[in-house]
């Protein structure tokens, strides 16, 4: 599998898994978000490491960010970097198994409307989602491999998944 | 008296999301929202029972305050968690490594979390 499927893949099924987790089911309605897809809420985070690097980018409707959130009180601005934060954290950890380490940035987020990836680019992966109860999601990353006969080696490194605890 | 759980997260969602989960079990939380205000916090409220730590904050990480705090001497025997996205192996080893006494993947599970908390707090 290329490095463009790898993380199309990885990109979809941490996005699905992320909402899922926090009880909202979505489904994938396009591999690449169209020009002119409203998300308005909108988290980015940096991504650096040896042979990977770029950003991630958590685009969403308010109702399935706000569904997500497990204490009702905060604000939508932080939910979804912290979701951002998260899916990048599930990307992170399946990149371990193809022997790939990145290091994250913190969140930053905007609110704007009709963002969508360049068409026609290599190196962007963009997933747009709908909620089951209504509502969008995009999810993309925006990355560059330095070696990309490296990237494609897997290496089945044991990481700690999500929930997992470790005492030492 | 109840426990107090320091809790270090530049989100405060998960900070509020951490203080619902323990505060029915009797534990009193206290929250920072990086490393720099732990420490703050920490020099007027010397009785912490144990810290959960996030890993990436801006101003001070979770892992360069775990080092901190077992490099001094008041805060040197007490228990920190890590409740971090982060899942490398280097990361884990440089946390056993400073004196983390556990390290917890986000999304995290409530139960869990609190058997921990009460295993490494004694109740």
């Amino acid at each position: 599998m290329g490095t463009a499927q790898t993380i199309d893949n990885l990109l979809f099924a941490s996005t699905t898994a992320l909402f899922k987790a926090y009880g909202v089911p979505i489904a994938e309605i396009a591999e690449r978000p169209p020009r002119g897809a409203h998300a308005p809420l909108c988290a980015v985070i940096g991504f650096h490491g040896q042979i990977l690097a770029g950003a991630l980018m958590l685009a969403a409707d308010l109702e399935p960010v706000r569904r997500t959130r497990p204490v009702p009180s905060t604000s939508d601005r932080d939910w979804i970097a912290e979701l951002a934060n998260q899916l990048l954290g599930r990307v992170k950890n399946k990149l371990l198994g193809h022997g790939i380490e990145v290091y994250a940035t913190t969140p930053i987020v905007l609110r704007g409307e009709r963002i969508a990836p360049l068409g026609g680019t290599s190196n962007v992966s963009g997933v747009l989602f709908e909620a089951r109860d209504g509502g969008r999601i995009i999810a993309w990353v925006d990355y560059e491999v330095t070696d990309h006969a490296q990237f494609e080696k897997a290496m089945a490194t044991e990481v700690a998944r999500e929930g997992d605890v470790v005492l030492f | 008296m109840s426990k107090r759980i320091l809790v270090v997260d530049d989100s405060a969602s998960v900070r509020q999301q951490v203080a619902q989960a323990l505060a029915p079990e009797g534990f009193e939380v206290v929250e920072a929202g990086d490393g720099v205000a732990a420490l703050e916090l920490l020099a007027g409220a010397p009785d912490i029972a144990l810290v959960l730590c996030d890993v990436n904050m801006p101003r001070m990480n979770g892992l360069d305050l775990l080092e901190k705090l077992h490099q001094a001497g008041r805060t040197a025997a007490m228990p920190v968690v890590m409740l971090t996205t982060e899942g490398q192996p280097a990361l884990l080893q440089r946390a056993r490594s400073a004196g983390a006494k556990g390290w917890i993947v986000k999304p995290f599970k409530a139960p869990l979390v609190l058997a921990a908390i009460r295993k490494l707090t004694g109740g």
